[in-house]
């Protein structure tokens, strides 16, 4: 996640969500709309998280590639029971339900879906081009959050990753090579490394000292040796990141005013 | 002492000697860097077998056993997992509770000579892993069934509801908790690391049963107790000479890799995942040490047994405890590629449709 404008905003409005929800006892909705490609996974992750750490019910609203030009006599999209298999699906009891539609739709999906679900706090995106068109006509806040880690494999290895691996390599091997040679330095002239390093007293700061030199050098080129035949820690999900850190428990509930509905959010004022 | 670094003869390197103290020194690391303790119980009776003298042996051990888990916490702190504020607290008692346990030893010795202080450090290793292991195996079985859910355990929260003043707060851990029932565990760490010298196996626990603290934080911090106290324990074995810094360093060069691969592994399973390893290797070297103490009953002469029977008793003995090891390791990177390949399939799935729409 890009620590942007929206990440304060969506904080923001998380914030909001877990006070209005303990204010109230009802459980409120956040909206994620990403395409059906590997691409958005980081999106539905990230609302999926959202969604449990400040106990919102999530709707995940995929766009399928374009559709071929409908001919004249194909039936137009039809928005009649777009809500009612969330309600009856058993994935929805969870609190988390994913649903697809054509990418041509997404403005009326949206908004069909604002109208029907209602409590629909914020909308989540990753497309610059989809926040575009949803703020024209969404009520709700639309947020765009941006993946820091591409998926592995999603997308093909860059100059940089690169270039980046390559010098990866050759510090493994620089670390390598100075162990190699502490170790060959210790039992070239082992005899002689063993009779002062036994003598006791003062000189046990050699054994010490010498375990601390061999740490730090083998260490770091253990690490990085697993780290470059691909075994490493499993990445914190940076885009958890700020939800988990954000919302604290309040200590004094705060009552506001709310308005689920804009009675003017359709006028289009621009032109007058 | 002078006397004793006279009489201590250092060990003649193979090639066979090498290797096995790698192997054992890269499982015992990665077991280590899982559990937070682990390998040392192997690795000074296994170089006792190859002829290092017991002191030598302990030293060695004691020397790789605190840079390992220097590197290991420095690991596990980067995950996020380590509190050094609980870590040297615990410490600091563990020291207090090392020379109570030195002291507990020797007057033993005096009282029933090599024997008997044989036969008490066996009796401790089979009762406390017996109690505690079992404890430990039988909870991570319920979080097992519990879907990995954790929940503080009853004493611990009772504990943390007693406003004993000093209190004090652990943020890592994110546990307030009075100082007087840090103590205790910091002390009973200590003297089974001077008793059977795996205090691990009593800290471990005890962080997550009375202090409340989650399984990943108390492994990871046992990595500071560990490293606390070796570093203070080999600077002592060191200024009698006793440190054979060549097998110390074999070992290391095998338990670096290893400490930082089980390490990693943390990051991919549950917590239920630490307990459950902990608890099966503590019960597995219970029986290990049960095996071994009818050659101490046969020393004191409270029963006799022929020395072929007490022969094979402590061969199978060792190799339980090698195979403690083995299961350990095993089920840390069974569940670690497990978790690697789940994850990476996931990546590449694609997501199915729950919903189609009507057109």
């Amino acid at each position: 996640m890009n620590h942007s404008c929206d990440d304060m905003k969506i904080k923001l409005a998380a914030r909001d969500i877990i006070s209005l929800a303990a204010a109230t006892g009802c459980p409120k909705r956040l909206l994620a709309v990403g395409s059906t490609g590997p691409e958005s996974i980081p999106l539905r992750d990230y609302a999926a998280a959202l969604g449990k750490r400040i106990g919102c019910q999530v709707i995940v609203v995929m766009l399928e590639s374009p559709m071929p030009a409908p001919e004249p006599a194909s039936p137009v999209f039809s928005f009649a029971g777009l809500v009612a298999p969330i309600g009856a699906a058993t994935g929805w009891q969870r609190g988390f339900f994913e649903l697809r539609i054509p990418r041509q739709y997404v403005k009326e999906a949206v908004e069909e879906l604002s109208r029907s679900m209602k409590r629909i706090e914020f909308i989540l995106t990753d497309s610059d081009n989809i926040k575009e068109i949803l703020s024209e006509t969404a009520i709700q806040p639309v947020f765009r959050i941006e993946a820091v880690n591409p998926e592995p494999g999603g997308s093909p290895m860059s100059t940089d990753s690169k270039a980046n691996t390559m010098k990866d390599i050759i510090t493994t091997a620089v670390l390598g090579v100075i162990t190699v040679a502490l170790y060959t330095a210790v039992f070239w002239k082992a005899d002689l490394v063993m009779r002062l390093f036994t003598r006791g007293g003062a000189y046990a700061a050699l054994p010490i000292g010498t375990v601390f030199v061999f740490s730090f050098a083998h260490g770091a080129f253990a690490s990085r040796l697993w780290s470059l035949l691909g075994i490493q820690a499993r990445p914190k999900t940076e885009a958890y990141k700020n939800v988990t850190a954000s919302p604290q428990p309040q200590k004094t509930k705060r009552t506001r005013a709310y308005a689920h509905v804009n009675p003017f959010h359709n006028l289009d004022l621009r032109g007058k | 002492m002078q006397d004793l670094q006279q009489a201590i003869s250092f060990i003649d390197l193979s090639a066979g000697t090498v290797i096995f103290l790698f192997v054992v020194g890269f499982i015992g690391g990665l077991v280590s860097g899982f559990i937070g303790s682990g390998g040392a119980f192997v690795l000074t009776p296994g170089m006792m077998s190859l002829g290092v003298p017991g002191t030598v042996a302990v030293a060695s051990n004691m020397c790789h056993k605190f840079p390992k888990a220097m590197v290991g916490a420095y690991k596990r702190f980067k995950y996020g997992q380590v509190d050094i504020k609980l870590g040297l607290f615990l410490a600091a008692s563990a020291v207090v509770g090392v020379q109570a346990g030195i002291k507990i030893q020797n007057w033993i010795l005096d009282l029933w000579g090599q024997a008997g202080s044989n036969l008490y450090v066996s009796v401790s290793f089979v009762l406390v892993l017996v109690v505690v292991g079992g404890y430990v195996f039988i909870d991570a079985c319920r979080s097992r069934k519990a879907c990995g859910v954790e929940s503080i355990a009853t004493l611990a929260r009772k504990l943390q509801s007693v406003q004993l003043p000093p209190m004090i707060y652990f943020k890592r851990a994110d546990v307030r908790i009075s100082l007087w029932f840090t103590i205790p565990v910091g002390f009973a760490t200590g003297m089974l690391a001077a008793t059977i010298a795996v205090g691990g196996f009593i800290g471990v626990p005890g962080m997550i049963y009375v202090l409340g603290v989650s399984g990943f934080v108390a492994s990871a911090t046992e990595l500071v107790i560990a490293f606390v106290m070796g570093l203070g324990g080999s600077i002592n074995w060191a200024m009698h000479g006793m440190v054979d810094i060549r097998l110390t360093l074999i070992i290391l060069a095998g338990s670096l890799l290893g400490v930082q691969l089980g390490a990693i592994g943390t990051t991919y399973v549950k917590e239920h995942m630490i307990k459950n390893v902990m608890g099966i290797i503590m019960l597995m070297v219970a029986v290990s040490r049960a095996l071994a103490i009818p050659e101490y009953l046969d020393q004191l002469a409270v029963i006799s047994i022929n020395a072929t029977s007490l022969g094979w008793l402590n061969k199978l003995s060792f190799t339980i405890m090698c195979l403690a090891l083995l299961v350990g390791a095993a089920i840390i990177l069974t569940a670690m590629f497990k978790a690697r390949r789940e994850e990476a399939a996931l990546s590449r799935q694609p997501v199915p449709a729950t919903v189609t729409t009507p057109t």
